[in-house]
């Protein structure tokens, strides 16, 4: 997760079939009570929503969105999950830096009131400011979304900022 | 050859390029301001840049200067811009495709479930490789068609 001047941006990449997408935090992603943009850029995935029951629902039984690239606007109060079925996969996750739409996410992508307050200063604006970088190992099931067991580490990324 | 979309949501403006290798674009024209290029796909050349950057990366344009990419592969870079940046948005579009005036979203096509909107997938380009020099015109031209879609 990394600022530019005007936007916070979630990067996630995945490798390897059936490792789950998304970074610890956000294995499972709740939209809060506005919607999400996101770039699918590459790769392949089988998405997973939660319904009303809890259960994981494999999305492409809805719609196709499981091939990249494509644009993405998610619906509000929407939990999701993915499964890379691709070599490698990248999206990306753009949220404006407005305080108002950021302290909405603020807890569920674990940003601290003082990082809050960076992101938003303009003195701030000419930096790529990297918040939060994981690099996971965890398995999900692909046809279920249930979690198997797996190691997990959390380590540097590897976005190259020019 | 290269293509370029406009896309919208509810706080941003995004100006997508699909490149195929050996594509390069130019956006003819600056900005008081710098802004991000954020390569989500392959890898290109940013400006004079001496070594390609791969996905994922970033990269600024400086206030005043052009954005120049050339692809080493095929490419999407993805260049978003705060609908609130009454400058950028004031430099980039005329009122008739001003997407501050039009509806949430641009190439939301479909709209199933109660999870997520998604447009119809994105095309890679084809055709020979060239160097594209996106005008303003055309950056609205291509807004426009968006804002009516």
């Amino acid at each position: 997760m990394f600022t530019t001047q005007s936007h916070v941006i979630i990067a996630i990449e995945g490798e390897n079939l059936d490792e789950v997408t998304c970074p610890p935090f956000t294995q499972s992603l709740t939209i809060q009570s506005q919607g999400m943009t996101a770039f699918f850029a590459e790769g392949t995935a089988t998405i997973f929503h939660k319904d009303l029951n809890g259960d994981w629902i494999n999305m492409q039984t809805e719609i196709s969105v499981d091939d990249a690239p494509r644009f993405l606007v998610t619906n509000k109060n929407v939990e999701f999950g993915s499964v890379v079925t691709s070599s490698i996969y990248r999206s990306i996750i753009i949220l404006p830096k407005d305080r108002t739409i950021l302290e909405l996410w603020q807890s569920g992508l674990f940003i601290t009131d003082e990082q809050l307050e960076q992101i938003l200063d303009p003195a701030t604006r000419e930096s790529f400011i990297e918040l939060h970088a994981y690099n996971t190992e965890k398995l999900r099931n692909g046809d279920t979304f249930e979690e198997l067991p797996g190691p997990a580490e959390v380590t540097n990324s590897d976005i190259t900022f020019v | 050859m290269a293509s370029v979309e406009v896309r919208k949501d509810i706080h941003s403006v995004y100006i997508q390029c699909v490149m195929r290798i050996n594509d390069t674009i130019k956006f003819d024209w600056v900005l008081p301001e710098s802004y991000t290029a954020v390569l989500i796909k392959g890898s290109v050349i940013f400006g004079v840049e001496p070594a390609t950057t791969p996905a994922l990366g970033l990269y600024r344009v400086p206030a005043g200067e052009k954005l120049e990419a050339e692809a080493t592969e095929p490419s999407i870079l993805f260049v978003p811009f705060l609908l609130s940046d009454t400058a950028a948005m004031d430099t980039m579009f005329t009122v008739a495709d001003d997407p501050r005036t039009a509806s949430d979203y641009y190439n939301v096509t479909d709209f199933q479930s109660t999870a997520c909107r998604v447009n119809i997938a994105i095309p890679e380009s084809t055709g020979p490789s060239e160097n594209l020099v996106l005008t303003l015109a055309d950056l609205q031209g291509i807004a426009l068609t968006a804002k009516e879609a």
